[in-house]
């Protein structure tokens, strides 16, 4: 989606024209919310996440010349991101995930200190649970079920079959339902 | 349950994703980091290493322009000794063109596919990666069977040298490596100058490849040089160029999906 402005294609063109620094803001702005998310939800690490998605869009911006257009520049920066994140993940070899973060996100002022301590819980579990399944199961939840993007594109991203991206979803619901099971009744 | 409402576990971890997105002044600030360092990297002089915000503390992002600003490229190096003052900044800089020894050509690509579909018959879709060298060659199979149809990459490495008085380049070091789309390659040549190599690589939609490529190289003190190239049918790049010890030293490399 494009907002009604130029598309993804059509600012790349424009950058490789002028060198604008106006369409390079506006492409980085259109994605860089869901890539940092899509990061998050892999690492569970804000600092790890903002490093990384600096890298990504790094990454993709010196690309650029070589970027054909064959594919769409989202699913081509996405397959960046997660390619970086496995490796990120690769090289990360001491713990898993750094937990938990979130709880600075939640405002407290509204639903009042024991609301916020329960959600500062839930989403400690939830981190776990998810730096507890595989890296590949791990992404296709967040691409998927957080992201919504559809399993064809993801396919894509994640270079396999739709039928692969189906049963990663499908295993790794399995996997979370069981250790979330008393935050989902 | 009705279909149209949202499933338990669904509306959970999008709750928890949205309380984790950072607000509007967090990601503006982010944005502007990554607009900075590219305007930085887009300079023509040798750019300045830059720390990242976070734990990598001793790695620098480093960037030159290859003459003419026909690509760009990165180079994070990460350093494990001290003892490096004397050393003057890398870069990728350079009015030389690689040699064409350094591209892989067409004829060569297909002789890689042959060699791949062999390797991938003897050992029953198996085969993760192969590395020749000077000294030998080095296979790499995985336990379990690879889904057929993953992409395979070629790539070429070359490490050169040459005195700091101007003399023609020598070769001190190289490699053919034939791989599966994101495996890890790593090797330990028995050579003066390259003490360590590891490699990954990934295919990208577009037909472009991704490398990852990381070499210790031997010298006063022992460094890891880290690459990480965008690159596409076998058009050889200068991925890493350094002088040190009235020496310089510089890194080629070509690759593209078989």
């Amino acid at each position: 989606m494009n907002d009604f402005g130029p598309c993804d294609r059509e600012l790349i063109e424009s950058y490789q024209k002028s060198g604008s620094p106006d369409d390079l803001q506006t492409l980085i702005a259109r994605h860089l919310p869901r890539v940092r998310s899509i990061v998050y939800g892999m690492l569970g690490n804000d600092l790890e996440t903002d490093d990384l998605t600096q890298e990504i869009f790094l990454k993709a911006l010196r690309g650029l010349p070589n970027f054909q257009g064959q594919s769409e520049f989202r699913t081509w920066l996405y397959r960046i991101a997660m390619n970086a994140v496995y490796s990120h993940l690769r090289r990360r070899t001491l713990s898993p995930v750094s937990l938990p973060h979130s709880a600075e996100h939640v405002t407290d002022s509204a639903i009042g200190a024991t609301a916020t301590l329960l959600g500062q819980e839930v989403n400690a579990e939830i981190e776990a649970a998810l730096a507890a399944l595989s890296p590949a199961l791990r992404a296709a939840i967040v691409l998927v079920c957080i992201e919504g993007r559809e399993p064809t594109e993801v396919a894509q991203i994640e270079n396999c079959t739709v039928s692969t991206i189906y049963w990663r979803i499908h295993e790794a619901r399995r996997q979370l339902a069981r250790r979330l099971e008393e935050y989902l009744k | 349950m009705n279909s149209e409402q949202p499933d338990p576990l669904d509306r959970l971890l999008r709750n928890w994703a949205d309380q984790a997105t950072p607000d509007a002044d967090h990601l503006h600030e982010l944005q502007q980091d990554i607009i900075e360092r590219w305007q930085t990297e887009q300079r023509p002089a040798i750019a300045t290493p830059m720390l990242s915000r976070g734990e990598r503390r001793h790695s620098a992002a480093v960037l030159g322009f290859v003459a003419g600003a026909l690509l760009m490229a990165l180079v994070v190096l990460v350093w494990k000794s001290d003892s490096s003052q004397d050393r003057s900044a890398p870069t990728i800089a350079s009015a030389e063109p690689p040699p064409k020894f350094a591209w892989l050509n067409d004829a060569e690509l297909a002789e890689k596919t042959i060699l791949r579909d062999e390797l991938i018959a003897l050992f029953d879709q198996r085969f993760a990666w192969l590395a020749e060298t000077a000294e030998g060659v080095e296979i790499g199979v995985e336990e379990r069977n690879h889904a057929i149809g993953t992409p395979s990459l070629a790539v070429r490495v070359v490490v050169e040298v040459r005195s700091d008085d101007g003399s023609a380049w020598q070769t001190v070091w190289a490699t053919d490596v034939v791989t599966r789309s994101e495996e890890v390659v790593e090797i330990t040549p028995q050579t003066h100058d390259v003490q360590r190599f590891r490699l990954w690589a990934y295919a990208l939609p577009d037909g472009m490849v991704w490398v990852d490529t990381g070499l210790t190289l031997a010298g006063e003190s022992t460094e890891l040089v880290a690459a990480e190239q965008l690159q596409r049918d076998g058009q050889a790049e200068v991925i890493y160029q350094t002088h040190h010890a009235h020496r310089e030293i510089r890194i080629l490399q070509a690759a593209a999906v078989l």
